[in-house]
Order: C-alpha cells, then structure tokens, then sequence
C-alpha cells in the first residue's frame, strides 16, 4: 500500500470512528430519553451499526501498516501508549462485537413487540420477553459507547505521539 | 418464536459469545504463548489480532446456533442469557484490556 494510501485510510478510519462513536452516544442516549420509540431507536442503532462496521473495516485494513512501521518504534519511544493502543484493539472489537450484539437484540424485541401488539392473548409473555430483549440490548448499547470512546480516546492520544 | 426473531437473537447471543471469547482467547495467548517485548521485535508476518479476532468470530459462531436452538425452545430464557452475556462480555473485555492487554 503506498504512503498516501495509508495517510488516507488513516484519516477516513479516525472520522469513521468517531461518526461511530457519535452514533454509539445517540443511541445509547434514545434508549434513556425515548425507549418507547422503538422504530425510531432501531433505526438510530442501524445507522450506528454500519458505521461501527465501516470503522472496523477500515481499522482492519490499516493494522498490517501499523505492525509494520508503527507498532515497534511506538513501544521504544513510549511504551505506555504502545500499550494503551493495544488495549484500544481489544475494546474497539468488543465495541463492535457488542454494538452489533445490540442491534439485533433490539430487532427482535421489534418484531416480537410487534407480534405481541397483533396476538392479544399472548401479549403478557411476548412483552416480557420484548423488555427482556431491550434490556440486553439496551446494555449492548451502552457498553458499546463506553468501549468505543475508550478506544476512540486512546487512539486520539496515541496519534498525539505517533501517526501513519 | 418466529424463524427471523430465531435467526436475529442467534445472531445477538454469537456477538456477545464473540466477545466474551476474545477476551479469553487473549488471556490464553498471554499465558500459553508469551510474545517478545515489542520494542524489539522489528516486524511480524503474521497479525495476532486478525487471528484472535477471526478466531473469536469462529466461537461466536458456536454461540449463535446455541442461542438460536435456545429460542426455539425456551425464548425468555435466551433473553436473560443474553443479557447476561452481555454483562460477562463486558467485565471480561475490561479486566483484560487493563490486566492483560
């Protein structure tokens, strides 16, 4: 990959994680402000999930330039900021692994909210069990965020020091 | 409980278990096969992150239809598992990003 292809796919990786990181906030903020807007919720978590995934792809494509130029002269001039980088890769895929894990727990809380409203006679069980799938997703959601501006912060302080 | 409910709670619960699973697979990476101090090592072919996070997918993988034969049997109790496998997820991402990053 030439130079200017990493400068550029390092830069479109730090927007898109932030873009993420800005999606991971809203959602996790709808879900406190406006949980019965379920559609509406669900939609927000979509659009977060593509980015989520967009930031991960790129991050992805980046990480073979980073083990290769940057990772070892990082960990002689400041190792704990190697460290925190390496701790920033572990909690950017929990990040997204859980984002991900969010947003199918609101799906099917959608759509079993949605059965529950149509079948009347099953409507107590299928609500206990559309809350219990908002809950977990709900949790998804926010561990997401808190991971993802943890790893968005440590990427921002390692770039401070050392860049692609 | 509905094939795409069945296929999206799957889905849900082999996210959670790809998680839980990465933070166990870098434990035992840190334990069984110590790497050297990367301020020496020059360069590596091989990206231990692609293998783990590829590896964590795989166990996910097992988590999915785990969680999807659950909901067909049992729906409310794949939710709670859900849930908390999300906490678990979570607490074990953490305690290994700081103790073992």
């Amino acid at each position: 990959m030439s130079e200017d292809a990493i400068h550029l796919l390092a830069r479109e990786h730090a927007l898109a994680s932030w873009a993420a990181v800005a999606g991971l906030l809203a959602t996790a903020w709808m879900m406190a402000a406006r949980p019965h807007r379920r559609e509406l919720v669900l939609a927000v978590s979509a659009s977060t999930a593509v980015a989520l995934a967009i930031s991960g792809a790129l991050g992805s494509m980046l990480e073979g330039a980073y083990r290769a130029r940057l990772r070892q002269p990082l960990f002689t001039r400041a190792p704990k900021l190697g460290w925190l980088f390496e701790r920033k890769e572990h909690l950017a895929f929990g990040a997204i692994a859980l984002g991900f894990c969010g947003l199918s727990s609101l799906l099917v809380a959608a759509l079993v909210a949605s059965r529950a409203r149509r079948a009347a006679k099953e409507r107590e069980a299928l609500e206990a069990l559309a809350e219990e799938l908002a809950r977990a997703g709900r949790l998804g959601w926010v561990v997401s965020a808190l991971l993802g501006v943890a790893a968005a912060v440590a990427s921002a302080l390692v770039a401070r020091e050392a860049r692609l | 409980m509905r094939k795409l409910e069945q296929v999206a709670l799957g889905l849900a619960g082999g996210s959670a278990t790809a998680a839980l699973a990465y933070a166990f697979l870098r434990v035992a990476e840190r334990a069984l096969l110590p790497e050297a101090n990367p301020a020496i090592l020059i360069g590596v072919e091989r990206s231990a992150f692609a293998f783990r996070a590829l590896s964590a997918l795989y166990f996910g993988g097992f988590g999915a239809f785990g969680f999807a034969a659950l909901a067909l049997a049992r729906p409310l109790v794949a939710a709670r598992l859900l849930r908390a496998a999300v906490g678990l997820a979570a607490v074990a991402l953490v305690a290994q990003a700081a103790l073992a990053p």
